[in-house]
C-alpha cells in the first residue's frame, strides 16, 4: 500500500547539484577574509619579513660586516639609510642580515615544541591516569618550572654556542607548555560524543588521536605556539645579549642592541632600529595567534 | 503602525540561501505568531524548520543569509535591529530551545552557571537569587534533585535531561516567545507531557506565544493553536490546528498523517511516500511534491503540476493550501 | 481519500504476530549494574541489577522514563564504560576480557546508533569521511569500493550524494540522525543497538528507516536492542520488549503479550498514556501522580511505590522480585496477581 509514485522518476533526474569544487586559492582566500584582523595584518607582516630576510643577502645595500672607521656613528644619509654603527659599519645592512639567525632558531623550535608537546600531550591525555600520563604530567611540571635561559646557559657551557645547541636547550623546556594545554583540551574532547563514536565503530587508537583529537585541538594549539613565537625571539635575543648566542662580528639583532648601548644618546637609531625590528617580527606573530585565538574561541568551524 | 493590533511575530516572505547552493533553503515563507498562540511547525526532515527559527534569532550558522523578507517581532524589525538590541532580544523577549540540546550546551560549565548566565546577565539578579531560580525552573522543567543537577556538567545529563535543561534555560529570561525546536524528542510520554503542560501555563500565565517545532503530530495535537507544514523550504498548508490535523487538504500532509500512524501492510511493510524530497528544491519550475504527489495523477493534473507552481489559496476559515488538486476540487464544488 | 480505514491504535490488533521460536541468546547481561559519582557525595545507580538475554535474530525494545539508565545499557554494550558490577556476553563472550584485534572484530559486530547524532558526529569531517572512514579502519573494500558503498548507504536512508561532501553543520537534525543509522549499519553488524533511531525524523522518513531496519532484521537475522520512547515504534518492529524504571527492569515480555496485558502498574500507565484515539493524535490525560522520583534517591521498596495507584504499605517496605508471569513474561510487582488481567485505562490513576 504505497502511494502511487507516478512522476518519481523525475525528481530523481531533476537539476542534480554538484557541489563546486574550490581551488586551493581560493579557499585560502575565503579563510583569510573570515579571520579577524589581527591575523590577516600579522599575516601581511610577517610574510614581508621572512621574504626580506631570505634576501637579504642580496639586497644588502653593503657589506655587514665591513667596517669603516672613519665613517664611524654616521647619521642616516643617501648613503647609508640607516646610519652607521661605532664600527662604521652600515646599519640598514646589519639589520636586514641580522634577523635571519634570531627568526630562524625561533621558528624551528617553534616548531618542534608545538608537534612534541602536541603529541606528547594528546597522547597522555588519551590514556589519562595511566602510567605514561603520570609521567610526562610530572615531567612537565618539572621543567615548566625551569627558565629556558638557564638550560641554554647550562648546555652552551657543556657544547659550546651553535644553532644545534641553541634549538637543543629551547626545545628542551619549550614543549611543556604546549604538551600541558594539548593534554588539557584532550581531555575535554574525550567525553565527546564523536569520539565516543570512533571507538564504537572500532577505529585504531592512532586514528582517534590523528583524525579526530588533533584535527579539533589545532586551532587553540596553534594559536599558542604563535605567541610562544614572539617569546622565543626575545629569548634567542637575550641570549645574543649574553654571548650565548650568535657570535660577533654575525649581525643580530639582540647584539646589536647590545653593541648600541654606549652610543645610545649620540645616536639613539642604533638602538630603536634593531629593538623595533624585534618587537615587529613578535608583534607580527602575536597577532597572528590573537587572530587565530578569537576564531577559536568563537568555535570558527570547518577547514574550508 | 499600533503595537497593539499587530501580531507579535510577523514573517514575510522570508528567504534563506547558503553560497554554493543553488537553491535557496527556504523561500518566501510568511507566518504569523499572535500573543499566547502555539504554532506549530511541522514538516518533512530537511525542510528548513530548524532554519527558519534560527532566521528568527538572526543565529544562521555561517555562511547562510538572509536574502530577502521582513521579520517584525512586537513592531520591531528584527534584521535590521543593530547586534546590541538583538543580543538583549534574545536572551530576553525571544528564547529559543535548540534541536541539539546537548551540542548546545557548554561541555565546560555546571548546568547551574549555564542557567544562571541569562539571569545575571540580563536581569541583574545576584548570585544567591539567580541559584534560586535556576533551581525552581529545574524543578519546573520535572528535573529531580535540581541541587545536585544543577552541579552537574552536561555530558553527565541523560539525553532527555538535557533537553529539559535547555527548555529551563529557554524560560529563564521570562521570555515573550519562545522557539521551541524538538523540544520532546528524548523524552517519554509522562515527561513530555509535564513539558508541555509548562508551556501551556507560561501562556496562560504571561500570554507566552510559541512556535513549536516537531514531528509528533500527537504533540501538535495536545498543544498547538494552529499549524504549519512546510515542504521544501515552503509552507504548503496551514492552518487552525483542528481542522489541518483532521481534515488535511494537501496531499503531503495527508500522506504524512497516513505515515504517521505507524500501521503496517499485509507484507509489514510501513507506508511511506515514495520518492525522495532532497531535490525538491531545485525544481525550477511545477510544484515541489510532484515528482511524489499521488493526487496529481488522480486528478488528471499531472502536467499542471509540473508546468506551474500553486499558489497558497485560502478556505473560508483561514485554512490555506497550496495544491492545483484541492483549487481545481473546490472550483468543481463551487 | 478513506484514511479512516488505515486509522488504528497502539493498541489496536493489525500487527503480525512475533515469531515465537526460541532462540539462542546472542546478547545476556547479568547483574549488570554502572553507578555514577556525582561530586564527592552523590552517586547515580544508573543501571541497578539488569539482567536480560536477546536470543539471535531478535529485536528487543527497551523503553523507560527519561533518564532511567537506557542509554547506559547502551553504553555498557558497547563497552564505553565498564560496569560497576555484572557481566556482559555477546555471543557467549564476556565483553570485558576481549581486547586487540578481537575487541575491533566485537566492535564492528556490535554498532551503536547515538542518541544525539550531533554530538556523534566528528564537526571537522565531512560525512563522508565519517561514515567511510570506519570500513577502511576494518579494511573493508577498495577505496572506490568503500565509497560506492557509503554512496549507496546514502541513498539507502534517504539522503543523496551530494551529502557525501557536507560537513555535519551542513546538515539538518534528521539528516544527521540518518548519516549516523547509515554509518552503523555500513559495518554490517550483527547486532544493532539503536537509541530513539528516529525521534528527529518526519513520519515518511520513519516509516521508511523502520522499514530498512525491518527488512535486515528479515533478510539477514538482525538481532536489535531498540532503544524509544515511542510505543508505537517499539510495538512495530520489536519480538520482545522490556520496560526499565530508574535503573531496573520492571517487566519482560513479549511484545503482544506486554501491550495486552501489561501487568506492571508502569507499564499499564505507559501503555494508556500512549494510547492514542482512532485519529492516532489524541492521547489520553497522564495519569501518573506525584513527582518524577530522583535516580540519586531511589524510594526504598518498590522503585515505583511513590507514583504508584495500586501501592499498599508492603510496597514502600520490601522490594518486590522478578516474578515469572508467565513462560516469558516478567513482572517486578508485589501485586501483579491481583490487578485485573486486562488492559485497564485507568491503571496508575488513584
Ligand atoms: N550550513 C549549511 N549549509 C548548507 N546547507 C545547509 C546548512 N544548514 C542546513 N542546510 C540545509 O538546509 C536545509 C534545511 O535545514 P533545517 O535544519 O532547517 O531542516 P529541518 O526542517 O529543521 O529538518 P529536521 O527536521 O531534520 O531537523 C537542509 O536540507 C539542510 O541540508
Ligand atoms: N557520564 C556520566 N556521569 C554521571 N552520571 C551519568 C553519566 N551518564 C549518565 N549519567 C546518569 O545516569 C542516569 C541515566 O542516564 P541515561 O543516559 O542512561 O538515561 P536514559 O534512560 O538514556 O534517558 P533519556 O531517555 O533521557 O536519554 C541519569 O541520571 C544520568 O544523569
Ligand atoms: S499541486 Fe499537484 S503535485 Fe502539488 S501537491 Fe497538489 S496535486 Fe500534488
Ligand atoms: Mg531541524
Ligand atoms: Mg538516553
Amino acid at each position: 500500500m504505497r502511494i502511487d509514485n507516478a512522476s518519481q522518476a523525475a525528481a530523481a533526474g531533476s537539476l542534480l547539484h554538484v557541489p563546486p569544487r574550490r581551488t586551493a586559492a581560493r579557499r585560502l582566500w575565503r579563510f583569510l577574509r573570515g579571520r579577524h584582523w589581527t591575523f590577516r595584518t600579522g599575516i601581511v607582516i610577517l610574510v614581508a619579513l621572512v621574504v626580506t630576510l631570505i634576501l637579504a643577502p642580496w639586497i644588502v645595500p653593503h657589506d655587514p660586516a665591513v667596517q669603516n672607521l672613519i665613517a664611524r656613528l654616521s647619521p642616516p644619509s643617501a648613503e647609508h639609510w640607516l646610519g652607521t654603527d661605532h664600527l662604521g659599519r652600515d646599519l640598514l645592512s646589519r639589520l636586514l642580515v641580522g634577523g635571519r639567525f634570531t627568526v630562524t632558531i625561533a621558528m624551528i623550535t617553534v616548531i618542534l615544541s608545538f608537534a612534541i608537546g602536541t603529541l606528547i600531550g594528546v597522547v597522555a591525555g588519551r590514556v589519562v591516569g595511566g602510567l605514561f600520563d603520570e609521567i610526562t604530567m610530572r615531567v612537565v611540571d618539572v621543567l615548566i618550572s625551569i627558565p629556558d635561559v638557564v638550560v641554554a646557559i647550562f648546555l652552551v657551557a657543556i657544547f659550546g654556542p651553535g644553532y644545534l645547541t641553541l634549538i637543543a636547550s629551547l626545545t628542551v623546556i619549550g614543549w611543556t607548555p604546549f604538551a600541558r594545554l594539548a593534554r588539557g583540551l584532550t581531555l575535554a574532547i574525550n567525553s565527546q560524543g564523536y569520539i565516543q563514536a570512533a571507538e564504537v565503530l572500532g577505529c585504531s587508537r592512532s586514528f582517534i588521536v590523528l583524525r579526530h583529537v588533533i584535527p579539533n585541538i589545532i586551532r587553540p594549539i596553534a594559536a599558542v605556539s604563535f605567541l610562544r613565537f614572539g617569546h622565543k625571539l626575545i629569548t634567542v635575543g637575550a641570549l645574543s645579549f649574553l654571548g650565548l648566542g650568535v657570535q660577533p662580528p654575525a649581525a643580530d639583532w639582540a647584539l646589536m642592541l647590545a653593541d648600541a648601548q654606549p652610543y645610545v644618546e649620540r645616536l639613539p637609531i642604533l638602538m630603536i632600529a634593531p629593538g623595533l625590528a624585534i618587537f615587529v617580527a613578535a608583534l607580527s606573530v602575536t597577532w597572528i595567534g590573537h587572530g587565530l585565538e578569537i576564531e577559536s574561541r568563537d568555535g570558527g568551524s570547518g577547514d574550508e | 503602525m499600533n503595537k497593539r493590533d499587530e501580531p507579535l511575530l510577523v514573517i514575510e516572505d522570508l528567504k534563506v540561501a547558503f553560497p554554493g547552493q543553488s537553491a535557496p533553503v527556504i523561500d518566501g515563507l510568511s507566518l504569523t505568531l499572535d500573543r499566547g498562540e502555539v504554532l506549530a511547525l511541522v514538516g518533512e526532515s530537511g525542510s528548513g524548520k530548524s532554519m527558519t527559527a534560527l532566521s528568527l534569532m538572526r543565529l544562521l550558522p555561517s555562511g547562510g543569509a538572509i536574502t530577502g523578507g521582513r521579520i517584525r517581532f512586537d513592531g520591531e524589525d528584527v534584521l535590521s535591529l543593530p547586534d546590541r538590541q538583538m543580543n538583549r532580544l534574545r536572551g530576553g523577549r525571544m528564547a529559543m530551545l535548540f534541536q541539539q540540546p546537548q551540542a548546545m550546551l557548554d561541555p565546560t560549565s555546571r548546568v547551574s552557571a549555564q542557567i544562571a548566565e541569562p539571569l545575571r546577565l540580563h536581569r541583574g539578579l545576584g548570585r544567591r537569587a539567580a541559584m534560586g531560580r535556576v533551581l525552581d525552573l529545574l524543578r519546573d522543567v520535572g528535573i529531580p534533585d535540581p541541587a545536585v543537577r544543577a552541579r552537574c556538567f552536561s555530558h553527565e545529563l541523560s539525553g532527555g535531561m538535557a533537553q529539559r535543561v535547555m527548555m529551563a534555560a529557554a524560560l529563564s529570561g521570562d521570555p515573550d516567545m519562545l522557539i521551541a525546536d524538538e523540544p520532546t524528542t528524548a523524552l517519554d510520554v509522562t515527561v513530555q507531557a509535564q513539558i508541555l503542560r509548562l508551556i501551556d501555563e507560561e501562556r496562560r500565565k504571561r500570554n507566552l506565544a510559541t512556535l513549536l517545532i516537531t514531528h509528533d503530530l500527537a504533540v501538535v495535537a495536545a498543544l498547538a493553536d494552529r499549524v504549519a507544514v512546510m515542504y521544501a523550504g515552503r509552507i504548503v498548508e496551514e492552518g487552525p490546528a483542528k481542522a489541518v490535523l483532521e481534515s488535511p487538504q494537501h496531499p503531503y500532509t495527508q500522506a504524512l498523517m497516513r505515515c504517521s500512524l505507524l500501521v503496517p501492510d499485509p507484507h509489514g511493510q510501513l507506508l511511506s511516500i515514495p520518492g525522495s524530497g532532497t531535490h525538491a528544491r531545485e525544481l525550477t519550475c511545477g510544484c515541489r511534491f510532484h515528482p511524489r504527489c499521488s493526487a496529481a495523477s488522480q486528478h488528471g493534473l499531472v502536467s499542471r503540476c509540473m508546468r506551474s507552481e500553486p499558489a497558497l489559496k485560502p478556505d473560508a476559515d483561514g485554512h490555506v493550501t497550496r495544491c492545483w488538486a484541492v483549487e481545481t476540487e473546490k472550483e468543481t464544488a463551487a | 481519500m478513506n484514511s479512516h480505514t488505515l486509522l488504528r491504535t497502539v493498541t489496536g490488533d493489525t500487527q503480525p504476530p512475533a515469531s515465537q521460536a526460541v532462540r539462542p541468546p546472542l546478547v545476556e547481561i547479568e547483574h549488570l549494574a554502572k553507578h555514577y559519582h556525582l561530586g564527592l557525595s552523590f552517586s547515580v545507580k544508573s543501571v541497578d541489577g539488569v539482567s536480560f538475554t536477546i536470543g539471535q535474530g531478535e529485536v528487543l525494545g527497551l523503553v523507560g522514563e527519561s533518564g532511567c539508565g537506557k542509554s547506559t545499557i547502551a553504553r555498557l554494550l558497547t563497552r564505553q564504560t565498564s560496569p560497576t558490577s555484572g557481566q556482559v556476553k555477546i555471543a557467549g563472550q564476556e565483553i570485558a576480557d576481549v581486547s586487540g584485534e578481537e575487541l575491533k572484530r566485537l566492535r564492528r559486530t556490535v554498532q551503536l546508533v547515538f542518541q544525539d547524532p550531533f554530538g556523534a558526529l566528528d564537526p571537522r569531517m565531512r560525512i563522508g569521511t565519517s561514515m567511510e572512514a570506519p570500513l577502511a579502519q576494518h579494511r573493508i573494500g577498495t577505496r572506490e569500493e568503500r565509497r560506492e558503498k557509503v554512496m549507496r548507504m546514502l541513498t539507502e536512508v534517504g539522503l543523496d550524494e551530494s551529502f557525501y561532501e557536507r560537513y555535519p553543520r551542513q546538515c539538518s537534525g534528521g539528516q544527521l540522525q540518518r548519516v549516523v543509522i547509515g554509518r552503523a549499519l555500513l559495518l554490517e553488524p550483527s547486532f544493532l543497538i539503536c537509541d530513539e533511531p528516529t525521534s528527529a525524523l518526519d513520519a515518511s522518513m520513519r516509516t521508511q528507516i523502520l522499514n530498512l531496519l525491518t527488512d535486515l532484521k528479515r533478510r539477514h537475522g538482525l538481532t536489535m536492542l531498540m532503544i524509544s520512547h515511542d510505543l508505537r515504534v517499539v510495538r512495530h518492529i520489536c519480538d520482545r520488549i522490556a520496560v526499565m524504571y530508574l535503573g531496573r527492569i520492571v517487566e519482560v515480555a513479549d511484545r503482544d503479550a506486554l501491550f495486552k496485558t501489561p501487568r506492571h502498574p508502569y507499564t499499564r500507565a505507559l501503555i494508556a498514556a500512549s494510547m492514542l484515539d482512532r485519529t492516532g493524535l489524541y492521547a489520553p490525560e497522564i495519569q501518573l501522580r506525584g513527582d518524577l522520583p530522583s535516580p540519586l534517591n531511589p524510594p526504598l521498596g518498590c522503585r515505583f511505590h511513590t507514583r504508584c495507584a495500586h501501592a499498599q504499605a508492603k510496597c514502600s517496605q520490601a522490594e518486590p522480585e522478578f516474578e515469572a508471569a508467565s513462560e516469558s513474561h516478567q513482572v517486578r510487582c508485589h501485586f501483579w496477581r491481583e490487578l485485573q488481567p486486562d488492559r485497564s485505562a485507568e491503571a496508575g490513576s488513584p
